[in-house]
């Protein structure tokens, strides 16, 4: 009776002993094992510097800023509806007919900016929508009464593309919006974001 | 009462009427980093400055494009209020930070445990753009109907993902041994020292003079 309490006892310490020790060990490694190292060699270096900056600002005209606005349309189907600043560009042009919506690139640039465009779909809070492409812009270089083109209008998309490149330093950059509103269209007031970007020349949309 | 609530109401449109004027869109962006290298699983910070020349004041956020939205995590973007005649000389700094997550397969014995990262696939780039862009004033969608229009100016960024090889992180195993060694003397201690000390050395004499009895005979 007394030689298996005394074995048990012994069992016992040598467990105590033998788990202890696996403790410590498993602690050891996993110390160990957030602390490898790659072994590469170590090099002496020196550093050689140089910023380079590339700036540019731009700015929306007022009537750019304030959003692109199609009015109130009572006929439908509607085609080519203007925007409401396509032609009143008083200040613009000398017989003030070109619009009044631009992109300006500051004088405090040192690249010449690429202007790259992308809107989502119209639509009203009750969720009916007037299909992106039926949203269409020119953009061109200098304003009149033709200038940015409706002849040449392209539709907007979600996705950037350029609608503007190289616009040198100090210059503006002009455009015109138009809106076909399809027959079966369900009444309501329909909302997108445009958003214009600019990028320095040679950059991707 | 009613005076007051009148007088209320008219500070709170004449201040939207003030705030609107000085959300203008006009920013512009100095930047003198194209690319960055990330440690997978890393986080980063970058600066690039922001300035206005124009003679009214902005309100502008920044953000990263589609692109690169897939693939950082962004973790804090301030919005900077920058005065009008703000010239690239004085541009203010803006900060972004932003986490990588894990990108490289590892090769892994248990679920996600017990991995190794070999690091033999190619070095993963992203590339898209840090995009400033204006925060809007009053929506056109308030009800006016049209588009509201938002400036925006960018920066391209590449973003390469440095991976760090490692053997098998063994950290879970060990961590389950540590438990059931611990476990297991803590259980033996207890059985051993759970009686109090004078009981057990009680019991302990008792033996010895059993035993001493049985000598004798």
């Amino acid at each position: 009776m007394e030689e298996v309490t005394e074995k048990k006892g012994l069992r016992d310490n040598l467990f105590v002993l033998f788990f202890g020790i696996m403790f410590l060990f498993s602690l050891v490694m996993i110390f160990n094992q957030g602390f490898k190292t790659t072994g590469y060699a170590t090099e002496a270096t020196t550093t050689s510097n140089v910023t380079i900056s590339t700036y540019f600002a731009v700015e929306m005209s007022a009537n750019l800023t304030n959003g692109i606005q199609f009015g109130s349309i009572s006929t439908l189907p509607a085609a080519d509806q203007n925007a409401t600043h396509n032609y009143d560009g008083v200040n613009t042009t000398p017989n003030g007919t070109g619009t009044s919506m631009w992109m300006n690139v500051s004088s405090d640039s040192n690249t010449n900016v690429s202007f790259c465009i992308k809107a989502d779909a119209l639509n009203t809070s009750g969720g009916d929508v007037i299909g992106l492409a039926n949203e269409t812009y020119h953009n061109a270089t200098s304003t009149n009464s033709t200038l940015p083109m409706n002849g040449s209008q392209l539709g907007l998309t979600t996705s950037y593309v350029s609608a503007g490149p190289n616009i040198a330093v100090n210059s503006r950059n002009f455009y015109r919006f138009w809106l076909d509103v399809p027959a079966a269209t369900a009444s309501g007031t329909y909302d997108n974001i445009v958003s214009l970007k600019g990028v320095a020349v040679g950059g991707a949309c | 009462m009613q005076k007051e609530v009148i007088k209320a109401s008219l500070i709170v449109v004449l201040g939207a009427i003030i705030f609107s004027n000085f959300i203008y869109s006009g920013l512009g962006i100095k930047y003198s980093q194209e690319s960055a290298l990330v440690n997978e699983g890393g986080s980063a910070c970058l600066t690039y400055e922001v300035y206005n020349p124009w003679s009214d004041d902005s309100n502008v956020i920044i953000g990263v494009s589609d692109e690169l939205k897939g693939v950082l995590i962004l973790q804090e973007a301030e919005t900077k209020f920058v005065p009008a005649y703000t010239s690239s000389q004085n541009a203010i700094p803006v900060k972004f930070c932003f986490k990588v997550p894990r990108l490289y397969a590892r090769d892994c014995l248990v679920g996600n445990f017990l991995c190794k990262l070999d690091c033999n696939e190619d070095m993963k780039i992203y590339e898209g753009d840090v995009a400033v862009r204006t925060v809007p004033g009053d929506d056109v969608g308030g009800g006016i109907g049209g588009s509201t229009t938002t400036a925006v100016v960018g920066a391209p960024l590449r973003i390469r993902v440095a991976c760090a090889p490692h053997t098998r992180d063994y950290t879970l195993l060990y961590a389950f041994a540590a438990v059931i060694s611990a476990l297991i003397v803590a259980s033996i201690l207890f059985k051993k020292y759970r009686k109090p000390k004078e009981q057990r050395i009680k019991e302990k004499m008792q033996k010895l003079k059993e035993e001493m009895r049985k000598t004798k005979k």
